[in-house]
């Protein structure tokens, strides 16, 4: 009998020591976890939707653009999209051509081609570039990007073809 | 007592005096600012919720009583999952099917917010008729909830109105067809019926006005009315009680 009672009191004593969880408690844990498994779930979804597929993909995408030699006549510039960044082909005599990022290095307007006076040309903070992109004047503190050109045939590759 | 106020009163002190400046700025942009720290001093948001959350229900209160309440739910699922789909969406007869379609197949989760959008127009159509049949059988529209009433039967007209314009969107044949018809139908008011039709088309066929025209009906006209009818329903509700026991 006394045996008995003992064990018990330990037992108690145990209950008494040992972090004591609520069931209100125990199941304010489970509604919490649950409602954060939903809105987590939920919001993700919602921030997945607003990313339109291809959204960062062109950016990888190295591949090359060709132009047909037609569509790029001698004293002409075309704009073109190159590894997502939207770029400028200027075509200055029958095998001269030039590729450049149109993104200027000030604040990130599309730069023109002006023909009359042979240079690109910002229309935001007037920064004005040369042929191969080197800062002439302005705002600008870096020169555009080029990349490399190659003739095949009847077309312009840009790019490492 | 006086003196009990007093050290309360340096006890506040002492705690303002040990929060560090960021911590006050946390607390100030944060969650935990508006329901605890500096905000919840000035505008006692968690007394506000905590009178609006313990706000006691009377005991006749049931399931039929929450149909009012599941509405709403609806609504702002339908607010949310439309505002959702705007970011796609373009209204015009040559790309709104287009936009429909890329929603539905290519957007990440765009067959979900698209369904939820449409599964909650529905089922936001029926909980508003139950919810309206509950308060005509309970007799819970009579004074002092009549002005409930009138507003309650303003939003479920415009509830429909948001059905109805919300068909025409994605621009396929049954919601062109379905607008042919739904179009004509004012068109048997006397008198006035051929110019009621010209109006709601903007011309004599449904084309890129009338698009145009539910479209702005959709998430501009009726969301901004809409709200001004739910604020007043919702006041009534909360000024006057639960109506019964019966």
């Amino acid at each position: 009998m006394s045996k008995v009672t003992e064990t018990v009191c330990e037992h108690q004593v145990e209950m008494e020591k040992a972090p004591k969880m609520r069931r209100r408690s125990f199941l304010n844990y489970c509604v919490g976890a649950t409602s954060l498994l939903f809105g987590g779930m939920s919001l993700y979804s919602v921030a997945k939707f607003l990313f339109p597929p291809g959204a960062f993909s062109a950016e990888a995408a190295g591949e090359a653009v060709t132009i047909p030699l037609v569509e790029l006549p001698v004293g002409s510039a075309k704009n073109v999209r190159y590894k997502g960044i939207a770029s400028i082909v200027i075509r200055t005599s029958e095998k001269n051509v030039h590729a450049l990022s149109a993104v200027c290095t000030h604040l990130g307007c599309i730069v023109k081609w002006d023909s009359s006076k042979q240079v690109l040309v910002c229309p935001c903070h007037a920064a004005i570039f040369d042929i191969n992109g080197n800062v002439v004047s302005g705002p600008a503190p870096r020169p555009l990007e080029s990349f490399p050109v190659q003739f095949a045939r009847d077309e312009i590759v840009i790019g490492e073809a | 007592m006086i003196d009990l106020e007093k050290k309360e009163d340096e006890q506040q002190k002492q705690t303002v005096e040990q929060r560090s400046g960021l911590r006050e700025l946390f607390e100030l942009f944060s969650l935990t600012g508006f329901v605890y720290g500096p905000l919840d001093s000035r505008l006692n948001i968690r007394e506000a919720l905590e009178k609006n959350l313990k706000k006691p229900v009377p005991p006749h209160v049931n399931w039929l009583f929450c149909f009012g309440g599941i509405s709403l739910f609806l609504f702002t699922i339908q607010a949310v999952t439309g505002i959702l789909l705007l970011m796609y969406y373009r209204p015009t007869i040559a790309e709104a099917y287009k936009s429909v379609v890329y929603i539905t197949n290519s957007v990440p989760f765009g067959w979900l917010i698209r369904g939820l959008h449409h599964w909650g127009a529905n089922l936001m159509i029926v909980m508003v008729f139950l919810h309206m049949l509950r308060v005509f059988f309970y007799g819970a529209y009579k004074p002092p909830r009549d002005f409930n009433w009138v507003t309650g039967v303003m939003l479920l007209v415009l509830t429909l109105g948001f059905g109805f314009t919300g068909y025409l969107l994605p621009w396929n044949q049954i919601s062109y067809w379905a607008t042919t018809v739904g179009t004509e139908v004012p068109g048997a008011v006397p008198f006035i019926g051929t110019y009621l039709t010209a109006l709601i088309r903007g011309g004599q066929a449904i084309g890129q006005t009338t698009l145009t025209r539910f479209f702005a009906i959709h998430v501009v006209i009726l969301p901004l009315t809409i709200g001004f009818f739910l604020l007043g329903h919702f006041f009534m509700i909360r000024k006057q009680g639960i109506s019964g026991p019966f």
